[in-house]
C-alpha cells in the first residue's frame, strides 16, 4: 500500500534527474518534509547515486524513521557513504557549549555560514562518482539560515554558490524552505527564477477538511506548465490525487 | 517600436531590463546579445557573471562572449572595492558591450551606492558601447528606492509584466534618444524563432464591446422554466384579475344593500324567526 502511494506521489512530481534545481516551499502550517523524503526514495533507487545532506530541521533518527517506512536504510547507507550529512545546528550547538559567545555578532555569523559552504563543498569532492551516478545536494531547510540570523546577502551568495555547481553534469540541488516573513518571500523569488521544477506546499486556503490536508503544485518551464494536486497526509503513507477526486480513492 | 530601438546605431547607452519571477527577461538577454554577435561582431562583448544562469550557459550564448566570473565564494571573498576595481580595469583596454548578471546580485554584493557610481562610470566610459543588465524586481521592495535610481540612470529600461487583457505578455519601456526625446510606450511581446516581436496593445472601444457581448439568454441562466409557451401567454391573456373593474354596468343600489346570488347547493329558507332580517 504504501508502495503504490509513494510512487503515485513520485509520478505526481514528476522530478527527473534532468531537472538540476528543484525547489519545495512550504507555506503557513503545511509541511513538506514529506516531498523531500519521496524523492530522496526516488534519488536512491539508483545505486550509483550519492546524496550530501545538509540537515536543520529534523533530527538524523527522523529522518531515518520515515525512510524505513519507505523503503530505504538511511543509516545504512550513511555507513556505506552513500550519503553524507551535514548538521550545522548540532555544530553550532557544539561550539556554544565550549565556549560561550554572548551575542553572535556579524562576523560569527558570516564564518558559520563560510563554515557550512566549505563543509558542503569539501564533501563534494570526496564523493566518487561512477558514471551514471548523480551528485545530489539536499538543504532542509533554508529558512533556519534567517532564523539563526544571517542576513538576506549571505544567503543569497550562498544560495548563489551553490548554484554555480551545477553547471556541471551530474550534480543536483533539492532546497527546502518554509515562506513566513518578507525576507523568505525575496530569496524565494530569487529561487523560483533559477528553479527548473518549483514545488509548493499549502493548506487548504478556506481552511480545515478531514479528506484534504493540503495542496501540491508543480510548476515546471519558468510557469509553463502547472499542476496542481490535493494530498491527505494518513499515518502511513501520503495520499495524492487530482482535486476533487478526493471520495473516490484510487488506491482500492 | 522596441525591436527597432534595440537595433539602433548607436545602440541605447544603458540597458536595463527590470524582469519578475511572473515574466522572466533572460530571452531579451539572449536577443540582446545575438543582436551584438550578428550585427556588431567586431566589438568584444564582456560577461559579468553575479549569478550562474544555467539557460544562458546552455543555450551556447556564451561561447565568443568574455565571462568573468563575480560569484562569492567563501574560499575566494574578495573585497566589493577589489571586484569594481578588476571591472574597471577590464573596460579600459578596448571597446567592448558590458554584460551584468544580474543587477539584482550586484546590488546585494556590492550595495545600492557602488553598484550605481560603477554603473555610472561605465555609462560615461567612451571605451564601453553599451551597458546591459537584468534586474529582478522581486527580490527588492518599493522602498529601497532601487528602481527609481536605475531608471533615471538607464537611456532604455524595460519593465516586464504578465500579460494582461492582451495576447502576449506586456514591457513598458522609456527610451532616452541622444537628441532629448523620451518615447515612453506599452507594448506587448512575444520571442517569435528567437526573434523579438512586439505589438501596440490595442485599447478595446466600449461600444464595440457592448455590440458584441454574446446575449444573455434568461432562460440558459436556470434550470427552472421561467418562459411562457404559446398556449400559456393565451391563458395569461385571457385571465382577468380578481379586483379590478369589470366591464359589464353593475345597477347601482344605495344603502350599502348586499346582492347575495345564490349558487345552486346553497340552502336558503325564507323564513325570519328574530324579526331583524326584513325579508
Amino acid at each position: 500500500m504504501t508502495e503504490i502511494g509513494a510512487d503515485r506521489l513520485l509520478a505526481c512530481l514528476d522530478v527527473s534527474e534532468i531537472d538540476k534545481f528543484v525547489l519545495i516551499e512550504e507555506h503557513n502550517l503545511a509541511d513538506s518534509n514529506f516531498v523531500l523524503s519521496h524523492l530522496m526514495k526516488q534519488v536512491l533507487n539508483n545505486k550509483k547515486n550519492k546524496i550530501c545532506f545538509v540537515m536543520m530541521h529534523n533530527t538524523v533518527g527522523h529522518y531515518h524513521n520515515v525512510g524505513k517506512r519507505l523503503g530505504y536504510d538511511l543509516l545504512g547507507k550513511v555507513k556505506d557513504g552513500s550519503i553524507a550529512i551535514i548538521e550545522p545546528m548540532t555544530a553550532i550547538f557544539d561550539e556554544l557549549m565550549k565556549q560561550s559567545y554572548g551575542l553572535y555578532t556579524n562576523k560569527v555569523l558570516d564564518q558559520m555560514i563560510i563554515a557550512l559552504e566549505t563543509a558542503i563543498k569539501s564533501q563534494m569532492q570526496t564523493f566518487k562518482v561512477e558514471d551514471g551516478g548523480h551528485v545530489h545536494m539536499i538543504i532542509d531547510d533554508l529558512s533556519h539560515l534567517f532564523d539563526i540570523g544571517i542576513g538576506f546577502g549571505k544567503v543569497v551568495n550562498f544560495v548563489s554558490s551553490i548554484n554555480k555547481f551545477t553547471h556541471q553534469k551530474n550534480f543536483n540541488v533539492l532546497i527546502n524552505m518554509h515562506i513566513g516573513d518578507e525576507n523568505d518571500h525575496r530569496i524565494s523569488s530569487a529561487l523560483e527564477l533559477i528553479a527548473d521544477i518549483h514545488i509548493d506546499v499549502a493548506p487548504l486556503k478556506t481552511g480545515h477538511s478531514s479528506d484534504v490536508t493540503g495542496v501540491l503544485t508543480i510548476t515546471k518551464d519558468g510557469g509553463g506548465s502547472e499542476n496542481i494536486y490535493h494530498y491527505k497526509a494518513l499515518e502511513r503513507e501520503i495520499r495524492t490525487f487530482r482535486p476533487g477526486e478526493s471520495l473516490n480513492f484510487l488506491y482500492r | 517600436m522596441l525591436p527597432t530601438y534595440l537595433k539602433n546605431k548607436p545602440p541605447p547607452k544603458c540597458v536595463l531590463i527590470q524582469d519578475s519571477v511572473k515574466v522572466k527577461g533572460n530571452n531579451f538577454l539572449k536577443h540582446i546579445i545575438n543582436n551584438h554577435k550578428k550585427f556588431n561582431g567586431v566589438v568584444k562583448q564582456l560577461y559579468l557573471e553575479f549569478e550562474y544562469n544555467r539557460s544562458l550557459n546552455d543555450d551556447g550564448l556564451l561561447k565568443n562572449v568574455e565571462k568573468h566570473d563575480f560569484i562569492q565564494e567563501c574560499e575566494n571573498q574578495r573585497t566589493a572595492d577589489d571586484q569594481i576595481k578588476e571591472i574597471l580595469s577590464l573596460i579600459n583596454q578596448e571597446s567592448c558591450i558590458v554584460i551584468i548578471d544580474s543587477m539584482a546580485h550586484m546590488i546585494i554584493n556590492f550595495g545600492k551606492d557602488k553598484t550605481y557610481s560603477l554603473v555610472h562610470k561605465l555609462k560615461q566610459s567612451n571605451k564601453v558601447v553599451q551597458v546591459v543588465s537584468i534586474l529582478h524586481m522581486d527580490m527588492f521592495n518599493e522602498n529601497d528606492g532601487i528602481f527609481k535610481y536605475f531608471n533615471h540612470l538607464s537611456t532604455l529600461s524595460m519593465k516586464l509584466s504578465p500579460m494582461f487583457m492582451s495576447e502576449w505578455p506586456r514591457v513598458n519601456y522609456t527610451y532616452k534618444k541622444v537628441a532629448g526625446k523620451i518615447i515612453e510606450e506599452n507594448e506587448q511581446f512575444s520571442f517569435v524563432n528567437g526573434e523579438l516581436v512586439t505589438k501596440a496593445i490595442e485599447k478595446l472601444d466600449p461600444k464595440t464591446l457592448v455590440q458584441t457581448a454574446p446575449a444573455v439568454i434568461p432562460e440558459a441562466l436556470t434550470t427552472f422554466k421561467i418562459s411562457l409557451n404559446e398556449s400559456d401567454k393565451k391563458l395569461r391573456d385571457n385571465f382577468t384579475l380578481p379586483y379590478l373593474p369589470k366591464d359589464e354596468t353593475v345597477k347601482q343600489e344605495g344603502g350599502g344593500l348586499i346582492h347575495y346570488e345564490f349558487d345552486d347547493i346553497d340552502d336558503w329558507d325564507e323564513e325570519d324567526p328574530d324579526d331583524d332580517l326584513d325579508i
